[in-house]
């Protein structure tokens, strides 16, 4: 983050127009293949800035956040990043808080802040059909029930349920608790 | 005993009228119960406070446990109250109170207006609207 800003930040300044940002990827992409990328220097400055430089500077000033994220006791990552099941009002009453999962933008569980994967399953289509599932919820979406968040902490520690994937013969099964007839 | 009646039977007609009207219905019984029950004004509001403020305070508390306290606890982070439950009933029972005592003065009033012959004299030195 600090990073971007210490590259684009001084030639973007320069105009008044809302431009979009390059990806995170194009900067690494960019640094990765050429030490002498023209955004590298800063054009408010006479002499000319080096990879090296822009990365010691962008470091130096990532140290005052993460001194500010010790002192909260915020430097594990999944603190840090801190992910919400947010509810869609955005009121943290009714939202699930400080979930204590990794991930993030670049990698496959892709958990940010207020956003990634919720329903996971895995499936497996033998004669069979094994399935299990989870998502970062309950079954009611009444906030004064007490299945309003049942699975949050189960989805937070990776667990899942099994999933029942009915075949014919299962109509008859005890587990079924009620029928509904449609007649026309 | 004039006090306590008035209070009692505002509050269960209250209760009544929660279960056909909307939210404000119990206002027209509180309203009706006080004109027909000629009381001090001070003493007719109090009458509807105190009935309003035991039902509907009750009435969430009793809804509250029920509920294990999930919901209000919820809501009174939303609002400003510091995710306390308590306070939460308390402004409910509040709000119910107002208007239940208002009503119940506007019915002493009333009451007053078209039964002038009714009022008691009570103590001499008693305030007069």
């Amino acid at each position: 983050m600090h990073l971007d800003k210490e590259v684009y930040d001084d030639e973007f300044s320069k105009t008044s127009l809302s431009v979009q940002r390059p990806f995170e990827s194009t900067l690494l992409e960019a640094l990765l293949k050429d030490t002498a990328y023209s955004f590298i220097d800063n054009v408010n400055t006479p002499e000319k800035e080096t990879l090296s430089k822009v990365v010691t500077d962008a470091f130096l000033k990532s140290i005052p956040d993460l001194v500010q994220a010790g002192k909260e006791d915020r430097l594990r990552w999944s603190k840090f990043k801190d992910t919400w099941a947010r509810h869609l009002l955005q009121l943290p009453a009714l939202s699930r808080m400080h979930l204590p999962i990794g991930g993030g933008t670049h990698s496959i569980n892709a958990a940010k802040q207020f956003h990634g994967p919720s329903w996971r399953m895995i499936v497996q289509l033998t004669d069979k059909t094994e399935a299990y599932g989870i998502y970062p919820g309950g079954q009611s979406g009444n906030p004064g029930s007490p299945y309003y968040d049942t699975f949050v902490d189960k989805w937070a520690a990776g667990r899942y349920n099994p999933l029942w994937v009915m075949g014919e013969g299962d109509a008859k099964d005890k587990r079924v608790k009620w029928k509904m007839t449609f007649n026309f | 005993m004039k006090f306590i009646i008035t209070t009692l039977l505002i509050a269960l007609l209250s209760f009544c009228s929660g279960l056909f009207l909307p939210w404000w219905g119990f206002a027209l019984v509180a309203l009706a119960v006080s004109a027909l029950i000629p009381q001090r004004p001070t003493v007719a509001f109090i009458s509807g406070f105190l009935a309003l403020f035991l039902l509907w305070g009750g009435l969430a508390w009793f809804l509250d446990a029920a509920n294990n306290s999930i919901l209000s606890g919820k809501v009174a982070r939303i609002l400003p109250l510091g995710g306390s439950s308590v306070l939460l009933i308390l402004v409910t029972a509040l709000v119910g109170a107002l208007v239940g005592g208002g009503a119940a003065l506007s019915g002493c009033y009333l009451g007053r207006l078209s039964a002038p012959a009714h009022t008691p004299a009570e103590t001499p030195g008693s305030i007069e609207p």
